[in-house]
């Protein structure tokens, strides 16, 4: 089971490449039980779409 | 030439000038890039032929314009190689939970200016490099493979440095917007 500070890592590096499968599983189990990495997702989805309306 | 070309393309020199700006920082830097632009619009006025938007197609010339400049400012003052453990760390305790768990955020923040103003200062806030891969990726929307050849860094320290923009930026955001509200 990975820890949220791990999960932060992979939530970020998989807005921009593919993560190996097994991260992937790993970072599906986290989220499923961790409320507040789901939001810490949701934020960095925000904050780019955000991004993308500047200028 | 139609004047009025020259005009039209005069016109948007703020917008682009906003646009470098964000991108570079570096006021020069940004004038430089719009000044290239814009000539090069001059010149290549028949390839227009009003087959886009005007802005749009300006934009695609400034990206480039852009990007020759991150590229030579990078070759002048090559990327920090600090891969240490940083102080983002701090955001987690010692068995690496959320010290301050992040908090659902309302998708209303997206509609109003001002917020997209406290995140320009936020960005503002940042190391200039990280802030600069974070745009390249985010704002430019090149693919970190790109970013990586570009800036010559490894796909490691692309993905750490995007990493620190974003954990940062939210910690800002949520200190300067969502926690205020």
């Amino acid at each position: 089971m990975i820890d949220c500070k791990h999960a932060a890592r992979l939530m970020s590096r998989a807005m921009d490449d593919r993560l190996p499968l097994w991260d992937r599983v790993r970072l599906r189990l986290h989220l499923a039980i961790c409320d507040a990495c789901t939001n810490a997702r949701r934020q960095m989805q925000l904050l780019r779409r955000a991004v993308q309306r500047l200028v | 030439m139609p004047s009025d070309y020259r005009a039209e393309i005069e016109a948007q020199r703020p917008y682009l000038l906003r646009y470098a700006s964000l991108q570079l920082r570096n006021r020069e830097a940004a004038e430089d890039a719009v000044q290239e632009t814009l000539l090069a619009a001059v010149v290549a006025e028949k390839s227009f032929a009003g087959r886009s938007q005007l802005r749009t197609w300006l934009t695609g010339i400034l990206k480039h314009k852009i990007i020759d400049s991150i590229r030579r400012s990078s070759r002048e003052q090559p990327l920090e190689a600090d891969l240490s453990p940083d102080e983002l760390d701090a955001l987690f305790d010692a068995s690496g939970h959320w010290r301050e768990p992040p908090q659902d955020w309302p998708e209303q923040a997206l509609e109003q200016k001002e917020f997209l103003q406290t995140l320009e200062k936020c960005l503002a806030a940042l190391p200039a490099r990280t802030s600069q891969v974070f745009l390249m990726r985010e704002h430019l929307g090149f693919a970190t493979a790109e970013i990586c050849k570009e800036l010559g860094i490894t796909a490691t320290h692309c993905w750490v440095l995007l990493y620190r923009a974003r954990m940062a930026l939210r910690e800002c955001l949520q200190l300067n917007w969502f926690g205020t509200r």
